[in-house]
């Protein structure tokens, strides 16, 4: 990521949908892909598209329901378990789950630097610095991070 | 699985409604939010007149799915009433384009 914040294009296009990003050190890191999606992203699935709905890969036995306690009982089946905070952690990987009123709106996957990458629906996977740089109208707010340790 | 409009399946759709699909198609891409719910996808307004042209524009969701896998699939089951897309697909976006076609093939359309 660069450290003023420049991006591989100019990404004017995600200020509208993510003002904070606007004072936020970001880097657009892939082209768009409608094929995955952020919750596939944040599970390491850059093949499939993540969603409880009819279109949706979803983990078996876990509830297809739009809420919070189905999308961290899906990224469970990978052994994600609920965490703290957001803060770096040695020895353990860290997702954010994003929600409003209606539910979960977007997963993000911590790096190992302690950044964050987030997969915009169809659209680019961004590197932003902090997980909240991408609250706001459209995903909500972050009200869960998830960890689970490191795999060798 | 067959639907009820046998004799427009192998009609292959005029210029003007290919030309409304790809106007459509092309500016839903470039306005749809960057949102991960594919049924929010299908509610942009573009979206829903792709719907709104019918069964006629089939052909063009087929021939827009054989040349790159986006989510057409919400539209293909309003359209149609059906939904071929086997479960151990869902999620995997040129499997469940590969279902599509080959019901519509199986069922005459040809784009």
């Amino acid at each position: 990521m660069g450290t003023n914040g420049e991006a591989m294009s100019e990404p004017f296009h995600l200020f509208s949908h993510f003002p904070k990003l606007v004072a936020e050190r970001f880097a657009v890191t892939s082209p768009p892909d409608p094929l995955y999606n952020c919750i596939a992203w944040a599970a390491l699935d850059a093949g499939r598209w993540w969603e409880p709905g009819e279109d949706g890969y979803w983990p078996e036995g876990i509830a297809r329901d739009h809420t919070l306690i189905a999308f961290i009982e899906a990224y469970g089946t990978l052994g994600f378990e609920i965490g703290a905070d957001g803060a770096l952690e040695p020895g353990f990987e860290k997702i954010a789950i994003y929600t409003d009123r209606d539910g979960p709106q977007h997963a993000a996957r911590q790096l190992p630097d302690g950044t964050w990458t987030s997969k915009l629906g169809p659209w680019e996977d961004i590197a932003h610095v902090s997980a909240d740089a991408l609250e706001g109208a459209l995903y909500g707010t972050v009200v869960r991070y998830l960890r689970r340790p490191v795999s060798e | 699985m067959t639907v009820e409009t046998p004799i427009l399946q192998s009609q292959r759709p005029t210029a003007i409604l290919e030309a409304q699909f790809q106007r459509f198609a092309e500016r839903w891409k470039a306005e749809c939010p960057p949102v991960s719910s594919a049924e929010k996808l299908a509610m942009h307004p573009l979206y829903q007149r792709i719907i709104g042209l019918g069964p006629d524009v089939l052909p063009c969701l087929f021939r827009e799915l054989e040349r790159a896998s986006h989510h057409w699939f919400w539209a293909l089951r309003a359209i149609t009433g059906e939904n071929p897309v086997s479960p151990e697909n869902r999620g995997d976006l040129k499997a469940m384009a590969a279902d599509w076609l080959a019901w519509a093939k199986v069922n005459g359309y040809q784009w």
